[in-house]
Parts: structure tokens; sequence; C-alpha cells
């Protein structure tokens, strides 16, 4: 590759990443647009088709006359959008049913917006500490650096699975009901015991720019320190934070489902991947496999973290060839 | 608190300070003993921070261990209560059960009245580190001659499917090739018990399970790590001497392309214990991690504390033997 | 090149530590214990094999092997039948009752049971610092109540032993189903063997049942072998395995797979397809057991008789039953489970009444619409599915908003105690067969009511039936406070239970009945597997 390549273009040479990238973008955009594509209610029951299997056609039905008052009633943009594009048209169970009767593709489309929504605050939430811990040991260095970095050692060695489900349980009797907010707090969790390899590749490259030219320059031109690092270290750190989060956002995504497979995660009525997942292999059984239930959900996932893991190995090449693997 | 509390608090901040001391003072002339004697010392503080986050956790959750019988008169209560010294101010509690966890007696089971909670985790153990180490013996099985054959048949269709295989390895949940295996090989064929334990066929598909995605991982690793040791002189030298292919790569270029494949089996082995919590309740083994959740879930504190604390240390443990294997294997890394 | 011959050896030396200790560790971990003559899948691992911690189901279960209470029941009638007792009588008063235990009755160490034992049984049970639950089956007892609250000491109970086979009892009141009642598996004789250095794991219990422990592993099984002294010794199993696996699926996979012989729960979205197999070996039955939900009455709005009607009301059980649950369940129309001799009850719902009744309440406060309502109940994914299909029912129906707030058990009973809830899901098995014993729970000083309700009628009522001797009279009177009850829609049953047991071919005298309870005394398994 010649010398004058950005990163992005060294990016998307690889054939993988450019596909990897491109299915994330539609699988994001569909659950980013869940809400206005013809989608059944996820959690409209009909006990009429329970378990029904996967089946192509009819694509398309029309909304109940029940399902269609509740969608006129609805209120905000996306439900109108939906009117004014499909009006009354329903996308069929395609990928089937569930014990109630419950679209699969309606209820996996939620999942996955959920699952990402889980990835997205816990990478806000790893971001801002890992950032923050890390640029602050790497900037400062010497004593401070040495004992923040023993601090960050001793929270590695927590076994956090377990501590997160302490918390989750916690959380679960405490006095919050309101589901969303219970939903958000439960991924900030998630985030907040991810944080480490942000701070540790952060405070490696803080460490180096601290002492790089620009950084000595600004110095001599007598800038004041708040002012360096905001302007100049920062966003030089750019780059190592986006490979951290490389890393980390597939592990959260896999650690989510990790515990609502356990029962100590997403709860319902909300849905996420995971516990899709587990409803699904609570069905799986060899009296009657109802196989869909776990596959649909699973593959999902699948995709989504190979995606990620793809697109997350052509973002370290880009960045620096010498990074760790995985 | 009681003069046993004191003295086993007393005593562990002194093996630790001992530790690190000796750990200090020995860096310069036995650097892998010293490493290891300074990160044993930070097992302790690690130990009390992760007694103290789960202890405050439970205390602070609403439910104790005898609210969850709807029957039980207050008579029954109260007795229970005095019985399992829940009736204690906090930080007596606090502090005896941290000195029990660094003793290693975390006391009776509240919701298992016939034993103590070290003897239930104690019988746990052995199975959930067979499976473990049953899992990491499969992970290397497939994952290093698969990362060897790829990196040597770079080039060839070898090298692009073992990379998406692990790629897939890294991104299929555990209880998701769980499922897939007791389909094939239990509903299927017939092979293996679908859940249990007693015979090694009952660890088959659990280990198996437990091993693809560090297999996936040590795959990967092992490929990266011979690409930068192949091309390098002292193994170009041996080949050019005749040394046949085997020996050039067992000898010459193996061990130097290991060194992050070892320092990686610390998190493998910690991924293989995380990931025995789903599979043991998916198959119904009786390994630690069973205990794990529904411990947490009954509120039956010494158990779910005693779970914690093990995990922690072994995950220490692990962490601290791969090091050390690296730092012996490679001087060049500084511990 | 010997430096390069050692790496190789290294080499070697490693590979072989990396295979072998895998391997060295699966062999001390494996303990083939082989497969059992008959297997248990018994859910939850047992609490305890104290029978006096026998506070829930699985604990039951296993206590039935490994004791014998004074009387049986058999497993298909629920009659009582001879256990440790031969035969019983009372005096003309139904309150002195006097057991003449058998002569063979044995422990499983070879001694011989004796009425004494039973003495110390039961005062052990009713001693306050037994912290037993199983008191309750004993406060009918002469001085129970005293010896409880500690104002009397243990051995001023009213039992006694009057000669070795000789067990008197003498009661304060005659409880409802006396006889029936004694079959309960905590009032059984027993010895324990403390271990020497008093740590829980090296306790030991002795029992009189038709089976003994061999081994125990937590989570794992209990290993029982015949109690050679018993007298159903030559019939019974050699071997039994009680499995200690809470997961419905797992355990169906076993059964499938041949492995387990005795499964007494299945996974509810397989009960159809089991059903239609035609194995036969899904075997139900209705049980006595209720499943309802409880209103606070003390909350602003459900303080108001006109709102809890209309939410009890307007749910469609039929078609929630239909819907949500696996099969053998019906609809509830009362709290009593049905039974011999009880009526059953005009079908229970009406959506335009209730939909009348909200409206007047909301017409007389001016209100436009009834605040959201809360319904709690805990994290079980059947609990979830009924949650749902009722808070769509409400908004529907009603026009309701319905929160619904999932949350674990522990927190549910906490909630519920402290009073701070709106709906919450709740349940009762019987224990025995006498209506009274869901009727009990709803007394106005009932520690489970918690529901806010207190109606002196319905007390009456409920105190005048209990003290009518068995028969017609009685349960009419009973169905009368009952009435008072389900009139004040302070608790609005949704259904009855059923039992899933999977039973292999080859276990003859299993028995179906509405206690789900079966003693494996009366089991005949054909060996040969």
């Amino acid at each position: 590759m010649s010398r004058s390549d950005g990163p992005v273009a060294i990016l998307f040479k690889d054939t993988s990443a450019r596909i990897a990238a491109g299915l994330l973008l539609i699988l994001t955009l569909v659950a980013m647009g869940a809400d206005v594509l013809p989608l059944a209610d996820p959690g409209a029951v009909d006990t009429s088709r329970r378990f029904a299997a996967p089946r192509l056609a009819p694509a398309t039905t029309t909304l109940s006359a029940e399902g269609a008052a509740r969608l006129a009633a609805a209120p905000g943009l996306a439900p109108a959008m939906r009117r004014a594009l499909f009006g009354d048209t329903v996308i069929a169970p395609l990928l089937g049913t569930d014990e109630l009767g419950r679209c699969l593709l309606s209820r996996t489309v939620r999942g996955f917006r959920l699952s990402l929504a889980a990835a997205a605050v816990a990478a806000i939430v790893t971001l801002l500490i890992g950032t923050t811990v890390g640029a602050f040991s790497g900037w400062k260095a010497g004593r401070t650096d040495a004992i923040v970095m023993r601090l960050v050692d001793l929270a590695d060695s927590v076994p956090v699975v377990f501590i997160v489900i302490f918390a989750v349980a916690f959380l679960r009797a405490s006095g919050i009901t309101d589901p969303s907010a219970k939903v958000v707090v439960f991924f900030a969790t998630l985030g907040m015991v991810s944080w480490i390899t942000m701070a540790r590749l952060v405070r490696a490259s803080a460490l180096a720019l601290r002492t790089g030219a620009f950084i000595d320059a600004s110095r001599a031109l007598g800038m004041s320190e708040p002012r360096i690092v905001f302007r100049h270290l920062l966003p030089n750190l750019v780059p190592v934070m986006i490979v951290a989060l490389s890393l980390t956002v597939p592990r959260i995504l896999l650690f989510e489902s990790f515990l609502s497979f356990l029962g100590m995660g997403v709860e319902a009525p909300d849905l996420s991947l995971g516990t899709l997942a587990r409803s699904g292999f609570a069905a799986f059984n060899p009296v009657d496999p109802r196989v869909h239930l776990l596959l649909v959900p699973g593959i999902a996932l699948a995709l989504l973290l190979l995606a990620l893991n793809v697109l997350g190995d052509a973002v370290r090449d880009a960045a620096d060839p010498r990074l760790p693997r995985p | 608190m009681t003069a046993a509390t004191f003295g086993t608090l007393l005593t562990a901040a002194a093996a630790a300070v001992a530790a690190g001391i000796a750990g200090r003072r020995l860096a310069a002339s036995r650097p892998v003993l010293g490493f290891t004697l300074r990160r044993l010392a930070l097992v302790v503080p690690t130990v009390i921070v992760v007694h103290a986050a789960a202890f405050a956790l439970m205390r602070a959750t609403p439910g104790g261990p005898f609210d969850t019988d709807p029957r039980m008169d207050p008579v029954v209560r109260a007795e229970l209560a005095a019985r399992y010294r829940l009736d204690r101010p906090l930080l007596e509690s606090w502090l005896d059960s941290l000195a029990g966890a660094l003793r290693f007696d975390f006391g009776p089971s509240m919701a298992w009245r016939d034993a103590d909670a070290t003897d239930i985790l104690l019988s746990g153990l052995p199975v959930s580190a067979a499976l473990g180490a049953l899992a990491l013996l499969f992970a290397v099985l497939l994952g290093v001659p698969a990362g060897i054959v790829a990196a040597l048949r770079r080039g060839s269709w070898i090298d692009p499917v073992v990379r998406v295989v692990s790629s897939l390895g890294l991104a299929i949940p555990n209880f998701l090739v769980a499922t897939a295996l007791i389909a094939l090989f239990s509903f299927g064929l017939g092979w293996f018990p679908p859940a249990g334990f007693g015979t090694w066929k009952h660890a088959v598909l659990p280990a198996l399970a437990l091993s693809l995605p560090v297999a996936a991982a040590l795959a990967r690793l092992v490929r990266t790590g011979l690409l930068v040791e192949l091309p390098k002189d002292h193994v170009r030298t041996a080949r050019a001497k005749g040394l046949g292919p085997a020996r050039v790569l067992f000898v010459h270029a193996l061990p130097g392309a290991l060194g992050p494949t070892v320092a990686y089996l610390g998190p493998a082995a910690a991924t293989v214990l995380t990931g025995s919590l789903v599979i043991e309740s998916m198959a119904a083994i009786p390994g630690m991690g069973t205990h794990f959740v529904s411990a947490a879930m009954n509120r039956d504190y010494p158990l779910a504390l005693g779970a914690v604390i093990i995990y922690t240390v072994l995950v220490s443990l692990f962490n601290l033997l791969a090091d050390a294997a690296h730092a012996a294997l490679d001087p060049r890394i500084k511990p | 090149m010997s430096m390069a011959s050692g790496v190789f050896t290294r080499v070697i030396g490693w590979s072989a530590a990396v295979v072998l200790v895998p391997v060295v560790l699966l062999a001390m971990a494996l303990r083939d214990p082989g497969r059992a003559d008959f297997v248990l899948g018994n859910g939850n691992e047992p609490k305890s094999l104290d029978p006096a911690e026998a506070s829930a189901i699985p604990e039951g279960r296993v206590a039935r092997f490994l004791f014998e209470p004074l009387v049986t029941l058999d497993n298909a009638t629920l009659e009582p039948l001879p256990g440790a007792a031969t035969s019983w009588t009372s005096d003309p008063t139904g309150l002195r009752w006097t057991f003449t235990l058998r002569d063979d009755g044995r422990f499983a160490d070879g001694t011989r049971v004796e009425a004494s034992h039973f003495v110390d049984a039961f005062r052990r049970l009713v001693d306050p610092k037994t912290a037993s639950r199983a008191a309750a089956y004993l406060l009918d007892v002469a001085n129970a109540r005293a010896v409880r609250s500690g104002k009397r000491p243990p051995d001023a109970l009213g039992v006694a032993a009057t000669s070795p086979t000789t067990f008197v009892m003498t009661l304060e009141t005659r409880p409802a189903d006396f006889v029936r009642s004694l079959a309960f598996p905590a009032l059984v004789p027993l010895k324990i063997v403390e271990s020497p250095d008093g740590r829980a794991s090296g306790r030991r219990i002795v029992g009189n049942g038709p089976f003994r422990v061999d081994y125990r592993r937590p989570r794992d099984r209990i290993r029982l072998e015949r109690n050679p002294h018993h007298r159903d010794a030559a019939k019974t199993p050699r071997t039994v395995d009680v499995l200690a696996c809470d997961s419905a699926g797992t355990l169906l996979n076993m059964f499938l797979a041949g492995d387990v012989d005795w499964v007494t729960d299945v996974p509810p979205t397989l009960v159809a397809p089991l059903l239609a197999r035609t194995d036969g070996a899904l075997r139900t039955a209705p049980m006595s057991g209720t499943y309802f939900l409880r209103v606070n009455t003390r909350k602003p709005h459900l303080a108001d008789v006109r709102v809890r009607r209309a939410l009890d009301l307007a749910v469609d059980r039929e078609a929630l039953v239909r819907a949500a649950l696996p099969g053998g369940e019906s609809a509830a129309n009362g709290l009593v489970a049905p039974g011999a001799g009880w009526n059953p009850r005009p079908r229970r719902g009406d959506p335009t009444e209730a939909r009348r009744l909200l409206d007047a309440f909301l017409a007389e406060k001016g209100l436009r619409e009834l605040p959201p309502v809360e319904y709690a109940y805990n994290t079980l994914d059947i609990h979830q599915t009924i949650a749902e299909v009722l808070q769509r029912g409400w908004t529907e129906t009603l026009g309701i908003r319905v929160r619904l707030a999932r949350m674990e058990n522990a927190s549910l009973l906490a909630a519920v105690k402290a009073g701070d809830f709106d709906l919450a899901r709740g349940s009762w098995i019987a224990d025995h067969t006498d209506p009274t014993t869901f009727l009990d729970v709803f007394r106005s000083d009932a520690p489970n009511n918690q529901t806010g309700f207190a109606d002196p009628t319905f007390d009456a009522r409920l105190a005048a039936g209990a003290a009518l001797p068995e028969g017609p009279a009685r349960l009419a009177a009973l169905f009368d406070a009952e009435s008072v009850l389900l009139d004040a829609s302070a608790v609005i049953p949704i259904h009855h239970y059923a039992s899933y047991n999977l039973v292999a071919r080859n276990v003859r005298g299993f028995g179906l009945n509405a206690l789900d309870i079966h003693f494996p005394q009366q089991f005949e398994t054909e060996t040969s597997r």
C-alpha cells in the first residue's frame, strides 16, 4: 500500500471489511428504522399460530382492526411515517412465531435494536471512564501513573461477571420500576466493568504523546495545561480509542447475551438477542425441536459479532498492524 | 470482632506485605520468582476488594435468605436469623465474613442446611476444574494445529478457511454451540448423553462447547506469532542447514511464536470459567458454576461469597501462571 | 544441536503435561455410579434431608423415600393406609387418638422404631429452637401453641408413649382431615448423629423409610440404597438416584434418553406434543392448587370494591387458560380448587358488568380514567406470559393502563409483605384435601393474607364451618364463607393447577391424585431395564 493512503482508505481496501461494514450499516439502519418498517407488533399475542415454522409466503398481510387502531393512536414521527408509507400493510411472520404466536422477525429486529443500544450505552461509559483514567495516568506519568496502573491491575483481577450478577440482583430488587431506566442502568453497568482495555491503550498512547514534539511546542508557546490536553492530547487519542472500542464492543455484546441467557439480563417485555436465544433454548427439545426460535436470534447475534470482529481486525490493521489481536 | 477474626486479618495483611517486599528484593536476582511473589501479594487486596463489593451488593439487596418462604412463621424466622448471625451489626458481619473468606471457611450454607459452603464448593471444584482443563486441552488440540497450518500454508485455501472459522468461533455464543452439539451428537447420533455427569462421555460435549472460542483465539494467535517468527534469521538459518521441516517448526520457530499464546492462557482460563456458568446449568453438571447464579438469587450469602472468592483466586492464579510462564519463555518480557 | 534437542524434549514434556493434567483431573472428578434401578429427577437440590426442614416439594419427595410417617396415603385414592402404625382409633370426642405401631418397624440401622421415637420427633418439631415450619401441622395438639411460643417446655406437648408400640396424641381442637394430615413427610421418627466437629456437613440422619442414603453430591444426586430392614425391602428397587436438576427441559432430555424414570415437571410448551405421543409417559391430573392475584385493598382506588370487581370480572379465564397454559389446568372461578363434594362455581368473568362498575366508580369520583395500576409478579416465563395476557385484557376491556413489574421471588414476597403493591401474583398449593387449607390464608389475622382484606363475616363463617364435622353441611358452610371472600374481589382467582409427571413405563403403582404426592413404597418396578 502506498504511504499516502489514509487509514480509512486502507481499511476499505480489505474486501471482507467492506462486506462487514455494509452488513453492519444495513442491520443498524433496519434496527433504527424498526418503527417505520411495517413490522408486526412484537408483543401481539396470537394463540392461533403458536410455534409456527418460518414460511416465506404470503410475504405481507394487513393489520388486524385492533392493531390498526393501535398504530393510528401511536404518537410520534416514526408511526406517522409508517402510516404514510405502508398504510395497514404488515410483514407476515416470515421467520415463524414463538410460544404465544408473536412474530419472530419483528421480535428479532427489536432484540437486535436493544442489543445495539446496549453496546452503544456501554461503549459510551467505557469511553468516559477508560479515557479519563488512561489519559490522566499517561499524562501525569511517573508516580501517579504507577499508582493508577496498579489500581487498574487490581480492578482487572476482579472477575467482573460475578460482580455484575450481584449488581443485577440488586438492580432487580431496587426501587427502580421504570423499565427503560432499568435497562439503561443495566447497560451502563456493563460499560462500568469493561473500561480496562480502553484505559490501558489510551494510557500507553498518552504516555507516548506527552513527550511528542508538538506537545513540547505547545508548552513552549505557553499554552495552559487544560488547553494542551483538550486541544492536542485528546484529539490525538481518538485512533486508539477506536481501536479499543473495536475490542470492547463485541465483548460487551457477548456479555449482554450471556447474562440475558442466564436470565440475569434484559427483562421482558424488553427483548434482546440474548433473551430471545434463552426462550429459544427453553423451547428446544427432541420431541418438537422448533429450532427456528433458537437459530434466528442466534444467527443474528453471530452475524453482528462476526461483522464487528472482521471490521475490528481491519481497523486495528489500519491503525497499527503491530497491535495485538485477541 | 473475635480474636480469631482479628488474627486472620492481621496474618493475611502481614503475608501480603511480606510477599510484596520479598518480591521487590528478588526482582533483580530472580526476576520470575520476584514477579510471582509481587503478584501473589496482590491477591490479598483483590480478595478484599471483591469480597467488599460482593458483600455490600448482597446486603444492600432487599430480601434476605429466609424471606422466600411465605408460610414461614416469625418464630422460625427469628430463630434462623440468630442461628446464622444475621442479627449482628453489619460491620461485624463483614469483618467476620472477610476473615472467614481469607481462611477459606465461608460458614454454613443458608439455603442447604446439611452442608458448609466450603464443602459444597469444594465438591463442585474438581468437576469444574476437570471440565475447564479438558476444554483447554481441546482448545489447544484444535487451535494450535489450525494456526500452524494456516501460517505455513499462507496463500492456499486453508488460511482463509481457518480465519473465517476462527472469526466465527469467536462470534458464536457458547450456548448456541452447546445446543448445536447436543442436537447433533446427542439427539442425532446418540453418541453422547445430553446432560448429567458421571462418565467421561458426559464431559465431552460441554468441554467442546467451552473450548471453541478459546480454540479460535489460539488459532489466530499462533498464526500471527508464526508469521512474525518464520521470516527471522535463525529460522531461515536452520532451514538452510537442511533440518527437516518438523524440526525447524517445533525447535526453532514455535518457541518464539508461542509467547503471546502462553500469555493468553490466563484470559483463556477466565473465559472457560465464565462460560462454565452457562454450560453447567444447561447440562446439569454439578460444578461450581451451577451454584453461582442460584446462590446469588437465593441470597445464600456464604455460598455466593465463597463462589465469588474462589473464582477470583482462580482467575488471579491463572493470570499469574500464564504471565510467569510467558516471562520464563521469553526473557525479553519484563514482568 | 544438544540445546535444540533440549528444547525439543521440553516441548514434548509440556505437551505431555497439557494432555495429562486434564485427563488426571477428569479421572478424579468422575465418579461413575452406574445407573440406579430407579432415577427421580427431583427439581431443586433439597435444602436438607432433615424432615423438620422439609418446607418445599423436593424435600418432601426425598423424605418419603427416607422416612415413614404413622400413616401413608394410597397413591391413587389418597385413602389412609398403614405406615409406621398398623391401626388407629379415637375416643368419642375425637380428641384422643391411639396409634398401634407395627412390631417389625425398623430404622435403617436395624434398631426398632418405638413410640418414644415419635414422641421425641414431634416435640422436636414444635420446639421453637428447631425452627421448623412443619410445626404448623401439630398446632392442634394439646399445649402445642404454648410450647411453640416458648411458654411451656417441649415435653408439655400432648403426645405420649404408653408402651413401645402404643403412641397417644391428645388434641385441643379437632383439625380437619386429621388422619390424612399425619402423612405429612415431616411427622416421622428419626435419629440424628451429629458430626464430632459440629460442622453441618458431617451430620447424619437415620430414618425408618424404605431407603437410606448411600452418598450425596450437592447439585448432582443423592444416591439411595434399599433399607434392608424395611418390610418392603424384597420388592423395592436396590438403588435409587434422586437427581438435583431444576431445568425441566434438561430433565426431559434425560428422560427421553432413558437416563431418568420419573420427572415431576415438564416445560409448559411441551405438554401438548408430549400428550400427543402414544407412549403415555406424561401423566397429568388436576391439582388442588390455585393461581391467583392479591389485590391491595389499602391502595386508594383499589379500596373501592367496584374497582376490584371490575378488574376481577374483566379477566377472561377460559381464554387465558387456552392461550397461556399447557393443557391440564382449568379456569378458576373460585379460590378453593374443585374436589369431592365441593360445588362448582358459575363461570366468572363479565366484561360488560366490569365496564359498568368501573364507569360508575369513575363517574362518582369525577375521574376520566383510572391511574395506572401496577401488577407485580416473579420472574418465570409462565408468569410473564400470564401477566402479558392479563395486561392486554385489562387494557382492552377497561382501558386501564397496567404496568408490569417483574421481580425475583424474594423481592416480590418482600413487597407483598410490606404492602407495597397494587396487584401481586400469588398461589396456594393445598397440603391436605380440606377447603380450609385455602380459606385460612385470607382470615383477617392470617399472616399470608397480605391484601388488607378483613371481613368479620368471612372470619365468622369460616370458623363456624371449620368447627363442623366432615360432611356436606361443613362443605356448604365453607362454600358460603368463600362467597364472601370472592364477592370482595380482594383475591382474583386465575386458574387451578395441574400436575405433570413423566413416568417410565415399567413403574406401576404411581397413582395420580390432587395433592400430587406419591409414596415410593407403593411403586413396583421391573428392575430389568
